[in-house]
């Protein structure tokens, strides 16, 4: 495989919908081409770090007075409209 | 220096009905089956008016729904409207809800509608999500950088989350939101494709463009100091 296969092949192989023979291909360009191997750990990196990230931010708790809203019956929430 | 070679083992990715470990976790498929059965119990206990039901499914995913409302959104206020009308919507839709994908994609779907209106309202030149954006992917870079082997560690919390934040925020709409669906909120290809109503083609375009461009900018935090860009 050559890099502008490795291109095109670039998103199959991160979200595992290649072949299983164009992955070996895939890969064993990925062990001889140092710039292709970086981009390709470099772009795994960077979902796997948004979505740590985001698995950080979303555990945090929301203020008590919003999720009060949000189970509140629609019956209710007209009684107490957003502020 | 960093061997920027990847780790194959790990990251492979599916080959034919594998599950992508390093990218799913080790869910099992009965742990899978537990959950959508609990889910289904839940949902026909909310249905017929329980009102426990609904409040254990507000607050199962109400941080996760506020949280694809305040990057879409970019400001708490909005970000509030857009997590409330969800949850109104989802307590009137709930016997809609077919039970074909998980209850949080349908609701991330319902959020999306909801934040996408919102955004229209308010900028009118808003890029439509349906519009061909540039097709040509063009040459990768051909100078790519060693990170960090743990580029996290290099940043204190608050600084980090800044500069994620940033680099998503800097992405056009279309590649923004097909990034939070698909690699963020990990719904496949064919849901993001229905919650955003373009072609499936279009999603895996867009998501590989998302991809490349959040790398190049963070690459300018997380590369290896002296390292070409």
């Amino acid at each position: 495989m050559r890099c502008e296969e490795c291109a095109q092949a670039l998103g199959g192989y991160l979200d595992g919908e290649l072949a299983a023979a164009v992955v070996v291909a895939f890969e064993a360009h990925l062990r001889v081409c140092k710039p292709c191997g970086g981009l390709v750990a470099s772009c795994r990196k960077t979902i796997e770090i948004y979505r740590s990230h985001n698995g950080k931010c979303a555990a945090a708790p929301l203020p008590p007075a919003l999720h009060r809203k949000l189970v509140m019956p629609p019956s209710e929430r007209e009684r107490h409209p957003r502020s | 220096m960093e061997n920027a070679t990847p780790q194959l083992g790990e990251g492979s990715g599916k080959r034919g009905g594998e599950v992508r470990l390093w990218e799913r976790g080790m869910e099992t498929e009965l742990e899978i089956a537990a959950g959508r059965e609990e889910e289904a119990e839940l949902v026909r206990r909310a249905r017929a008016g329980e009102t426990g039901a609904f409040e254990t499914i507000v607050e199962r995913y109400e941080r996760r729904i506020y949280r694809l409302a305040l990057q879409m959104m970019g400001n708490a206020a909005d970000a509030e409207d857009v997590l409330q009308e969800t949850f109104l919507k989802v307590h009137a839709k709930l016997d809609q809800f077919q039970q074909q994908s998980k209850l949080y994609t349908w609701m991330v779907r319902i959020a999306v509608n909801q934040a996408l209106m919102k955004l229209r309202q308010r900028r009118r030149n808003v890029v439509s999500l349906d519009e061909e954006l540039a097709s040509d992917e063009g040459p990768l870079p051909r100078e790519v950088a060693d990170w960090h082997p743990n580029p996290e560690q290099q940043f204190e919390a608050t600084e980090l989350g800044d500069i994620l934040e940033r680099a998503l925020r800097a992405l056009a709409l279309p590649y923004r939101l097909v990034f939070q669906l698909r690699d963020i909120e990990q719904l496949s290809t064919e849901e993001t494709a229905e919650t955003l109503g373009i072609s499936q083609a279009a999603v895996k375009s867009r998501l590989l463009r998302a991809r490349l461009q959040l790398r190049a900018r963070l690459s300018r935090h997380f590369r290896v100091q002296g390292a070409a860009s």
